[in-house]
């Protein structure tokens, strides 16, 4: 689900619709997580824009969640620390034990600007299976690769997409405006 | 088996041996000099509610702490460090960011004799709200060493257990426990390390390959450690012998009992939509009560808490933990988990505003210690401050906030049974 769009958003849209033709080999993507009045309420944003003048060609917006308590330094639980992140991996069928699918993998973090704990283990994804999609079972319980609802957007750190439309929107549009994996790729606030 | 003592300020452990600890002894028969009303007040029904919260300057918190890089026991009532005085100057800060809160930084031995403490070394000066490739690091570039340091209260001997050793608990015999790694973490790789137990100065091997374990405490004889997996979560581990692992949940540690017969735990929102709190047997994991979240009501919002964290503090029939808006004190029973009382911190709800270690600082339970970070700016020194909270009179003295590495942190052990 696409966060609605406040003005100025809706205007760096339109603007981005006319400044498209204007990405080159020159533009790179990289995304904006802001931490929200909740950890399921939190929203994605992804940009391509110029290397240099950080002029923005395209841009969007999307629902997330991070974590299920809102202090950056708890491991396993706590939202993602502030800061800026590279992607290290980014992979459509990720096939791990706990995560599978569509993935970015996000650099180690020192919490608290480096004085508090070292968050590992981080990642942008949802709850899917390697090959994108649905592995659930009987109402009531959690699958950890089903998206059963807005409970999901909780993780223990990561940040989380819905399966069904933000997901696909983000990962077939990093890929067509050209996203990378390398440094400086992610800004936590 | 020796009996459990009931309860003691941070810094006791439930397993302490008063014939081998004079000094902690003194400060035992201190606390025991009130301890007729204190039982009075451990049984006595305590109002949930508001705490109001003031900044006091000058306060000390009983107990015993480590802050920087100093042991400092001048809270302790009657206590002294063996070779007198309160305080004691450590060979390097106790630090532990491979485990944050959630585990001691130091603890002591069940004699009261030798402080162990994860001490911290970064290799590299790095501002991490800044990419790290522009200060010149790259993937695999070694940035910081852990170190377990032994300092022997009465002789003043601080040695290591090597370069990689962190998270640590000792056995009711005095074996410790702990996770060692490589001599270095690395920026971006995974950091595997083997679970280790010295006893009588051999080290012995307990983990069959390395993983991504941290050390939390024993219970009993059975070593409990966590295992993070990919995305952050993690499983309880329970090591019966060397080489011998079985996973007891999936479930988040919250305390272990005193006997060692049993743990604490909650499920994690991440994997339920309705948490609850369980009481499981350490032998064979099996549930014996169990306490949904739903029914811990913070007395101000009128909202049932979504999570309840660890480590807390187990003593006697009581346990106090750190939920989203405060601390609960549950009362824990061989066959039921019941709340005795919701507290509600307005520090606690704000962003990275939330509680951690809280203790029971005397025999009474009357009265609790915890700390926590304070708001900080995005971007700005993080700081924490310490509060010492009356049960009884729902009101918290907070300490001046201090940098977060400076922060007193209780002296602890997870570990219970013997």
């Amino acid at each position: 689900m696409r966060i609605p769009k406040r003005g100025l958003v809706a205007a760096l849209v339109a603007t981005a619709a006319v400044q498209a033709g204007a990405a080159s080999a020159s533009t790179t993507v990289v995304f904006r997580f802001t931490r929200g009045s909740s950890n399921t309420t939190s929203s994605l944003t992804m940009l391509q824009q110029d290397q240099s003048t950080g002029r923005v060609f395209q841009r969007g917006d999307w629902r997330a969640g991070s974590g299920y308590l809102k202090n950056e330094c708890k491991i396993g639980a706590g939202w993602l620390p502030a800061g800026s992140y590279s992607i290290t991996l980014h992979s459509d069928s990720y096939p791990g034990t706990k995560i599978q699918g569509r993935v970015w993998e996000l650099s180690d973090k020192a919490c608290a600007g480096g004085a508090g704990v070292l968050r590992t283990q981080l990642f942008i994804h949802s709850e899917e299976t390697s090959s994108r999609g649905q592995s659930c079972g009987p109402a009531g319980s959690d699958y950890p690769f089903c998206w059963e609802g807005p409970h999901d957007y909780y993780s223990s750190g990561c940040i989380k997409l819905n399966h069904f439309v933000d997901l696909p929107a983000v990962d077939s549009d990093w890929h067509a405006w050209g996203g990378t994996v390398g440094a400086n790729r992610l800004y936590v606030s | 088996m020796e009996q459990p003592t009931r309860s003691r300020p941070p810094g006791w452990r439930r397993r302490l041996r008063p014939r081998h600890a004079l000094w902690l002894a003194l400060a035992l028969a201190a606390v025991g000099a009130t301890g007729v009303g204190a039982q009075l007040t451990a049984h006595r029904a305590l109002p949930s509610g508001a705490v109001r919260v003031a900044r006091t300057a000058d306060t000390v918190a009983p107990g015993v702490y480590v802050e920087g890089n100093q042991l400092d026991a001048s809270g302790a009532a009657a206590a002294k460090l063996p070779s007198g005085g309160g305080t004691r100057p450590l060979v390097a800060p106790a630090l532990a960011p491979l485990v944050g809160a959630d585990g001691p930084v130091a603890a002591l031995s069940p004699d009261g004799h030798t402080l162990a403490y994860n001490t911290w070394k970064w290799l590299k000066d790095v501002d991490w709200y800044q990419p790290l490739e522009k200060q010149g690091i790259q993937s695999g570039d070694a940035l910081g060493t852990a170190s377990i340091h032994l300092l022997n209260l009465a002789t003043g001997s601080d040695s290591d257990l090597g370069a990689g050793s962190f998270s640590f608990a000792w056995r009711a015999d005095g074996a410790l426990a702990y996770a060692r790694g490589a001599d270095h973490y690395q920026w971006n790789t995974e950091y595997d390390r083997e679970v280790l137990v010295r006893s009588g100065g051999v080290v012995h091997r307990w983990s069959t390959q390395a993983a991504l374990y941290t050390v939390l405490g024993w219970a009993g004889q059975t070593l409990l450690a966590r295992m993070q997996v990919e995305d952050g979560s993690s499983k309880l581990l329970a090591f019966d012998a060397a080489g011998s692992v079985r996973t007891l949940t999936s479930d988040e540690l919250v305390a272990v009992s005193p006997d060692g017969t049993t743990v604490l735990v909650v499920d994690p929102p991440v994997d339920t939509a309705a948490p609850s709190l369980r009481l499981l047997r350490v032998a064979d994991g099996s549930e014996i009560a169990a306490l949904p979240l739903a029914q811990i009501v913070d007395p101000v919002t009128g909202a049932p808490v979504e999570w309840v964290a660890g480590p807390a503090d187990w003593e006697g029939s009581h346990a106090v933990a750190a939920t989203e808006t405060g601390l609960v004190v549950l009362s824990v029973s061989s066959g039921a988990i019941g709340i005795g009382q919701v507290l509600h911190l307005d520090a606690a709800t704000q962003p990275n505003g939330m509680l951690y270690e809280p203790r029971f600082t005397d025999a009474s339970q009357g009265s609790v210690v915890v700390w926590e970070d304070v708001s900080t700016p995005l971007g700005g020194q993080w700081r924490s401050a310490q509060l010492v909270c009356d049960r009884s009179t729902l009101s918290c003295s907070e300490s001046t906030p201090v940098g977060a590495t400076l922060q007193p942190r209780p002296v602890y052990d997870q570990s219970g049974g013997s």
